[in-house]
């Protein structure tokens, strides 16, 4: 694996580029065979940073989200200057169904090994130290694309963020890095950063702080409804994004989902029945109250109801917030290869975001290469998909062979 | 547009750019404001301090516009040598909260000058209607968490306020509330350097303001239980599981956490809690960590928790020879505020005894 990342920086030196403010920046090595983390290192120029990377051939290169003085000295006399605003989509942190099919867990004390998500003991010794061994796969990383895409747009619309202050990356395992590059967003200290997470994941939301409440009793009305209250589609903010999480709970989904959320078994089915003019009146103005009314809501109903509207239309509250709030950070540098995949961390234009394809240009390594893999579920490579493997030698694509080598279900065979 | 301060404003909001220009321009040395001619603006300096000092309150009130504008520097200048820092604080406080009181009945344009020209806020006037909710501020969210993250409630997160392409959208009364905060966190930036000497000319005023300043804050000081009375004031219950802790005892969860939260609410700090877990046990220091943080509301669901009460030590098998006292309270808490208050009065009292023997 050595041999082959050195291979590869040789061959792509030209195409690395040193992050900004390289100099203020602490830089951190990951070495192969020791696998420990050589920190707190600083450079004056690029040159010698690649000297570096092309000595020790480190199995990951991480840098610091933070700018320093004086970044090689010991944490508390680096002198902080700043720091990138930077977020971690990961599937990690996103429940998809696949999961339970392709991840893996190992108990090093009795070896037993299970598919699936990882107990918190071990069903066999009770040990409580299990491996999680999490595969990467297609389902699971377009549900990490989709919710950056809901990020960036959230960014933009609600942070007024511009495009080319979002840097973007594969993280070349199972997520995206979106880097934010502000000079005025820099100096914002863990408590001030929180802030921005619980906005995107829609923590300690107040919905009448956003518009949606019960009025007053309306003394007029015969059955003594309350009037609700409530934001439009095109209000700013978590406002427009509360109504349409509602506009979307009503036309899109299902009757089993609408029941789940608490509504009336014919409520459900009337209100998919209806769905056309709904939409059509709802484009133009949502009117709450007669929502309300109509369908009988209970208070229960929209406690679920505003619930759902929120996941919906938040980012999972599972996402890595401690690598926003974390102002010392050390994160993947872009364009390296991830040790535990031999993927490259590519970089991803906001604009091609939809069709980039994490198994096709972080993919790097050409030729062939025999392995013997133990067991490994299914794997693409580029148009190419390879197994599931039990036990059997097989010679594949070098990318798909450093993989399963990487993730340590194969051994390569000479 | 900008609007220009008047001098009447800059009477009012004496902390902004355009005062201290305005200021400056007097070019008074402290040595000179005994002289007679200047000493209204030494006396109403230290009549601000000790409104602020003592009813937590400035008045809004203005009476001559320079002196009021040459009284704040002064003032920022006296309690700053006065180095005490509880009192402080509450001059701070109380400065911001007078700013509050006059920028909320400003007029828009006003408010956003000082904004802009004193603490460079990035704002603009936005007249802005959103459901029936009416903005007249939009201020860039950077500002907006700068300010609001000090503030508790939680209507104050970013997540409950209106963001529209990078900006909070605020009303009037909030943007006040948030400059609040700039003007507290100014006047104690002002006068973070203490223990500065006091010029002897001013002495004869300094020392008086300096001595009862200093009383009272011996007096609040005292009224935030010394350690001594703590271990005498603790409930049979609290002493057994401290006894178990010094022998190294084996303690159950419920009785650690009991221990844990109780020391907590009385004002054990973090460490010392740890320091005791970590000297009479062989409790892993980073587990031990762990739990007095969670406990202390810093981690998992960051709240804080409150021992539990005599009823559920009772359950578990903690309340082990309670007393007299005992049979009148419910919770641990109580036992323990109420002895120590009792003790607590014994001892003032004999000390104001003692004092007055001499
Ligand atoms: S009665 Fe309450 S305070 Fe007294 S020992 Fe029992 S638990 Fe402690
Ligand atoms: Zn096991
Ligand atoms: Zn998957």
């Amino acid at each position: 694996m050595k041999g082959k990342f050195l291979e590869y920086y040789r061959r792509k030196l030209a195409s690395l580029r040193p992050p900004s403010a390289m100099t203020e920046r602490e830089f951190g090595f990951l070495l192969f065979r020791e696998r420990i983390m050589v920190r707190h290192k600083a450079f004056r120029d690029f040159k010698v940073f690649t000297d570096s990377l092309l000595s020790l051939v480190p199995s990951d290169v991480y840098y610091s989200t933070a700018y320093y003085r004086q970044p090689d000295l010991d944490m508390d006399q680096k002198g902080w200057l700043g720091s990138d605003v930077v977020f971690d989509v990961d599937a990690d942190h996103i429940d998809t169904p696949c999961k339970e099919t392709h991840d893996m867990w190992a108990c090093p004390k009795c070896k037993e090994t299970r598919r699936g998500k990882k107990p918190t003991k071990c069903p066999k010794c009770g040990n409580e130290k299990i491996e999680e061994k999490a595969w990467l796969c297609d389902r699971c990383l377009i549900a990490a694309k989709e919710e950056v895409l809901k990020l960036v747009e959230l960014l933009a619309e609600d942070f007024g963020i511009r495009s080319e202050q979002m840097h973007l990356f594969f993280s070349g395992h199972r997520g995206y890095h979106l880097h934010l590059v502000s000079d005025k967003l820099k100096t914002l200290d863990d408590v001030q950063r929180k802030e921005i997470v619980d906005y995107v994941i829609g923590l300690g939301l107040d919905p009448a702080e956003q518009g949606l409440y019960q009025g007053p009793q309306d003394l007029f009305l015969e059955n003594g409804h309350s009037v609700v209250i409530g934001p439009q589609l095109t209000d700013p903010g978590w406002r427009g994004r509360l109504a349409k999480g509602v506009y979307r709970i009503i036309t899109e989904l299902d009757q089993k989902q609408l029941i789940e959320l608490g509504f009336r078994r014919g409520a459900a089915l009337q209100i998919i029945n209806e769905r056309e003019q709904i939409e059509n009146e709802w484009s133009k103005k949502i009117l709450w109250s007669s929502f309300q009314d109509k369908w009988g809501i209970t208070d229960q109903i929209w406690r679920n109801v505003i619930e759902k509207a929120l996941t919906m239309m938040a980012l999972p509250a599972k996402i890595d917030t401690v690598v926003t709030t974390d102002i010392h950070r050390l994160i993947r540098m872009p364009e390296t290869l991830n040790g535990k995949t031999g993927l490259k961390a590519a970089m991803v234009g906001l604009d091609r975001l939809e069709e980039f394809d994490p198994f096709s240009e972080p993919a790097v390594f050409e030729g062939t290469q025999t392995i013997r893999v133990m067991e490994a579920p299914q794997l693409r490579i580029r148009d190419q998909t390879f197994g599931p493997f039990s036990d059997e030698k097989v010679e594949l694509p070098l990318s798909a062979a450093v993989l399963l080598v990487a993730k340590g279900v194969a051994m390569p065979e000479s | 547009m900008q609007a220009l301060l008047t001098k009447l404003d800059l009477a009012k909001f004496p902390f902004t750019t355009e005062a201290s220009e305005y200021i400056k321009s007097f070019n008074i040395e402290p040595v000179e404001l005994a002289r007679p001619e200047l000493l209204p603006i030494l006396e109403r300096a230290i009549d601000r301090i000790k409104q602020g000092v003592f009813s937590g309150k400035i008045s809004a009130e203005l009476t001559q516009e320079d002196v009021d504008i040459l009284a704040y520097p002064t003032a920022l200048m006296l309690i700053s040598v006065i180095g005490d820092d509880r009192a402080r604080r509450r001059f701070a406080l109380a400065e911001a909260k007078r700013a509050y009181q006059l920028l909320r009945d400003e007029l828009p344009e006003k408010l956003l000058q000082v904004s802009r020209g004193s603490f460079g806020w990035d704002a603009r006037i936005d007249d802005r209607d959103v459901g029936d909710s009416h903005f007249e501020f939009a201020l860039h969210f950077e500002d907006y968490v700068r300010n609001s993250a000090r503030i508790r409630d939680l209507r104050w997160k970013l997540v409950n306020r209106v963001l529209s392409e990078g900006y909070a959208l605020l009303p009037r009364e909030d943007f006040a509330r948030l400059l609040e905060e700039e003007v507290q966190a100014r006047v104690l930036d002002r006068t973070s350097i203490t223990g500065l000497a006091v010029p002897p000319e001013l002495e004869k005023y300094v020392d008086p303001l300096r001595s009862i300043i200093r009383a009272r804050s011996q007096y609040l000081a005292a009224d935030e239980m010394p350690r001594a009375v703590m271990a005498a004031a603790m409930p049979p219950c609290m002493r057994n599981l401290l006894s178990l802790l010094q022998t190294s005892k084996h303690i159950s969860h419920m009785g650690r956490f009991a221990m844990a939260a109780f020391l907590l609410n009385i004002g054990t700090s973090e460490e010392e809690l740890l320091k005791m877990f970590k000297s009479f046990t062989d409790f892993e220091e980073r587990i031990a960590r762990y739990q007095v943080e969670h406990i202390a509301g810093k981690r998992g669901s960051r709240r804080k928790y409150t021992a539990p009460n005599c009823n559920t030590m009772r359950t578990h098998g903690l309340c082990v020879n309670p007393d007299e006292l005992c049979a009148t309270i419910t919770h641990p808490l109580t036992y323990y505020r109420r002895k120590a208050r009792t003790l607590f009065r014994g001892r003032r009292q004999r000390n104001f005894s003692s004092r007055r023997r001499e």
